[in-house]
């Protein structure tokens, strides 16, 4: 039970009849004029119980888009409703507008859509939705919140998605599907076929020429069901923010990149996000939803303040015995890589091709090459020390056997499917 | 300090009580606490020891500046005198201004308000008598006694008048004021004293109306008698040993046992502000009750926008870290040491790495083997650019940042030859 700003300029209006006969007993001839229209007003206001309000609309959105969720307000009493309703959600929801005014007559029901466009990853939670009713008069309202459950997840952004096409052409360059049709390690046989003019001679198959009387070619296509591991480290190192977002950002990008193209190529893919526990398993079981599910699943996962666990992430590894492509989407910081990594890495490498893709920060190159003042020269000074920190923890993973990619945020993904695509071509698998 | 002394054998039983009293802003206001109350009791006890100053007012009882009356009152408690100060009207009342065997006298009327001075003369009407010793200029003309004032700085000369504490050769050497008839003539019964002549010299038309310096009323039916002086300078330490002024003044003020001296301050102004018939016209009568019903209406806006529409939404922040951080402290920590060799040597050893790798030598090259290779693909002398990549560390902060430009030049010359 709340006055509204009207109530406030009703008793303000009072002033006149003051003015006209300056006595107490007028100010409280006045109140009284008040109360008794505001009681009145209270009592031909719709009960705000009498609502039943339900809500539908998208369950997820991409970040940097616009999702709408509809409340559908009922009113089940006998009055009419008028007055504001408002979904209330975390301010990094973005909702739009911040409350809906509304009038609904008894037994009706009418929808309201609010519009989110959320400036963060993860799930938005509604809160409470709450409507406040006023009377005829619209001088007393009443408020009343309930809640009304509803969760958006806002997906990965997925911005590398747009070098997927050209991938593919690739991937299918070496798939033996294309015109041009490569042959040797990492290939295996796929079928026979008869010879059309153009194909390769030295792929003929003379065996089964002979036995079929016409000129039989032999096709191939590369390695299939190969096991793709991507590992997401979500520890400390990879809160740090490059640009605008932070680098597991970054890592997600290509981590997505690397499971759409895999998955197009009939890998077996998993992801495993994680820092001193799992956070999110994604198992590949079903190909045509794979990526579906990688995005979803990640999308929840933010950059937690601890050091990460090798040994738990290694284990996950360790499920499989099979021969895996390990791709370990973790920062190049040397105290990280020295005390966690470079311990659990010997037996990994031993039974598996591992990968360690890094997001590089590009202002730390900007910084290196600023040499105009002092201020800079001592920036640059400090960028190349990290720099050299960086080759140095580089080189002591690639004396132990793993491949080593740095680079900045929107170019690692591109890199990461680029080296995929030449293990796949060499077989190296 | 931090510990709870909890008696022995209790304490298994009832566990870990919340040490309240450890609470750290509790502790801190404690302090706090504890400090203010020092510092007012230091202040209570240095301002009893030190006492005030002595007041400098005109015509202040206590005072002992050469305008107070400090002298005459001391004087007048030798013979025997009761005096008094009350700063109000009605502190007059409470030091027993209003009894039989009381004189009341006027000091300093700079602060007496019309009010004052006509609830202080009806509440005093019992009084042995009532002097007002500066004439009260600002106020007299409006008590009804039927006088008024005029300046008129001259000499008295005889008093020309019968009162009992007028002597007939009591001259007066400061006059101020000339009190005059407020009509044709003095109030019945009245008698002045000291009549003052106006020289020959001043033309007719700007003559004065003749007044005295004394004018002595008989009590009334609203007063006690009123004694009006004209000449308050008198009465002050300075001048009061001048002429006959000091007899004049402490006969005039020592008739009673009793004495009460009104020096009217701030304080009398607020308990009596001037009666305003001219404050109330100024603003309208409906003025209160429309400003209540403003502020009434207020308290509502203030509620009506003041009620949220629905509770405020949590929503746990990522850390914001930025990954460019440690790299700037390093940078701020070579600064703030001021280590030029360190700097130098990590610039130098960038450069040769990066130039190894440019001119096709293994990435451990020996250094002066980078320099030897980088002079013959740029064509610059080889042991510039040896000093270059090899050389001391700079003197200065200037040497380091030519030092580190001229790396740069040296990468650029070889990648583009």
């Amino acid at each position: 039970m709340v006055p509204t700003t009207r109530a406030a300029a009703l008793v303000l209006l009072g002033v006149v009849p003051v003015v006209l006969r300056p006595a107490e007993s007028t100010v409280w001839a006045w109140i009284g004029v008040v109360v008794v229209l505001c009681a009145l007003d209270a009592l031909l206001a719709a009960s705000p119980t009498a609502l039943a309000i339900t809500r539908e609309g998208d369950d997820q959105v991409r970040l940097g888009e616009s999702a709408r969720t509809h409340l559908v307000v009922e009113n089940t009493g006998r009055r009419t409703l008028r007055g504001l309703v408002r979904d209330a959600w975390p301010p990094s929801a973005g909702s739009r507008p911040g409350s809906h005014r509304l009038t609904v007559p008894p037994g009706e029901r009418r929808r309201v859509t609010t519009v989110l466009s959320p400036t963060r990853r993860g799930d938005r939670l509604a809160d409470r939705v709450t409507a406040r009713t006023v009377g005829p008069l619209r001088l007393l309202a009443r408020q009343r919140s309930v809640e009304v459950p509803g969760r958006v997840r806002v997906l990965h952004p997925f911005p590398a998605r747009k070098h997927l096409p050209s991938r593919l052409a690739m991937l299918r360059q070496i798939d033996g599907r294309a015109a041009v049709r490569t042959r040797g390690q990492g290939t295996e046989f796929d079928s026979l076929r008869d010879y059309v003019e153009g194909d390769d001679v030295r792929s003929i198959d003379w065996r089964a020429t002979a036995r079929r009387r016409a000129l039989v070619v032999r096709t191939w296509q590369p390695e299939q069901h190969r096991r793709i591991l991507v590992v997401l480290d979500t520890g400390r190192t990879s809160a740090g923010r490059v640009g605008d977002a932070p680098r597991l950002d970054a890592a997600m990008d290509a981590a997505l990149l690397l499971t759409a193209l895999a998955g197009h190529a009939r890998d077996r893919v998993q992801v495993v996000a994680g820092d001193r526990t799992v956070r999110a398993r994604i198992s590949g079981a079903d190909r045509a939803t794979l990526l579906h599910d990688a995005i979803s699943r990640l999308a929840p996962v933010d950059p937690r303040l601890v050091e990460t666990d090798w040994g738990v992430l290694a284990g996950e590894v360790a499920r499989s015995t099979q021969r895996s492509l390990v791709v370990l989407l973790s920062p190049l910081e040397p105290a990280a890589v020295e005390e966690g990594l470079i311990p659990v890495l010997p037996s990994l490498v031993a039974h598996h091709r591992v990968v360690l893709a890094s997001v590089a920060d590009p202002a730390i190159d900007a910084m290196s090459r600023s040499r105009d003042g002092s201020a800079e020269v001592w920036d640059a000074a400090a960028a190349e020390r990290t720099r050299s920190l960086r080759d140095a923890a580089a080189e002591a993973l690639g004396r132990v056997g793993v491949d080593v990619l740095d680079a900045p945020p929107d170019e690692l993904p591109v890199r990461l499917a680029d080296h995929y695509l030449a293990l796949k071509r060499q077989g190296l698998l | 300090m931090t510990t709870t002394a909890t008696p022995a054998g209790s304490s298994a039983t009832e566990g870990v009580r919340p040490a309240a009293h450890t609470d750290p802003t509790l502790r801190r206001v404690r302090g706090v606490v504890g400090w203010v109350v020092l510092l007012v009791l230091g202040g209570i006890v240095l301002a009893l020891v030190a006492g005030s100053p002595a007041p400098q007012d005109y015509l202040h009882p206590d005072g002992t500046g050469q305008r107070g009356t400090g002298a005459l009152v001391e004087v007048l408690r030798d013979r025997g005198i009761d005096v008094d100060v009350a700063e109000t009207a009605g502190e007059v009342l409470d030091a027993g201004g209003d009894r039989p065997g009381s004189t009341v006298v006027v000091g300093n009327t700079e602060m007496l308000t019309t009010a004052a001075a006509r609830r202080m003369l009806e509440r005093t009407r019992d009084a042995d008598r009532v002097v007002f010793l500066d004439g009260a200029p600002d106020v007299l003309g409006d008590l009804g006694l039927g006088l008024g004032i005029t300046y008129a700085p001259v000499d008295a000369d005889i008093p020309r008048c019968s009162l009992p504490w007028v002597r007939p050769d009591d001259r007066v050497s400061r006059v101020t004021w000339s009190i005059v008839a407020d009509g044709p003539s003095l109030p019945q019964g009245a008698t002045g004293c000291y009549p003052l002549e106006v020289p020959d010299d001043v033309p007719q038309s700007e003559r004065p109306p003749s007044g005295y310096a004394v004018v002595d009323l008989p009590a009334g039916s609203t007063h006690a008698p009123v004694t009006v002086v004209g000449f308050p300078d008198a009465a002050t330490n300075r001048f009061v040993v001048e002429s006959e002024h000091a007899g004049l003044v402490v006969r005039l003020l020592g008739a009673s046992p009793h004495l009460v001296w009104y020096h009217p301050t701030a304080a009398d102004v607020t308990e009596n502000p001037p009666t305003g018939e001219e404050a109330e016209a100024v603003w309208p009568a409906w003025t209160t009750t429309a400003a209540v019903v403003v502020s009434l209406a207020f308290v509502v806006f203030a509620v009506a926008r003041g009620r949220r529409l629905g509770r405020l939404v949590p929503e746990p922040l990522p850390v914001v870290v930025r990954a460019t951080e440690t790299t700037e402290d390093r940078a701020r920590m070579y600064r703030s040491a001021a280590d030029r060799s360190r700097a130098a040597a990590v610039l130098r050893r960038a450069t040769a790495t990066r130039l190894a790798t440019r001119l096709g030598l293994t990435r451990g090259a020996p250094t002066d083997d980078v320099a030897r290779a980088a002079a013959a693909a740029t064509g610059l002398d080889a042991a510039a650019v040896d000093l270059l990549l090899r050389g001391a560390a700079p003197a200065d902060e200037a040497a380091l940042v030519t030092l580190a430009q001229q790396l740069t030049s040296l990468e650029e010359k070889v990648s583009t030859p």
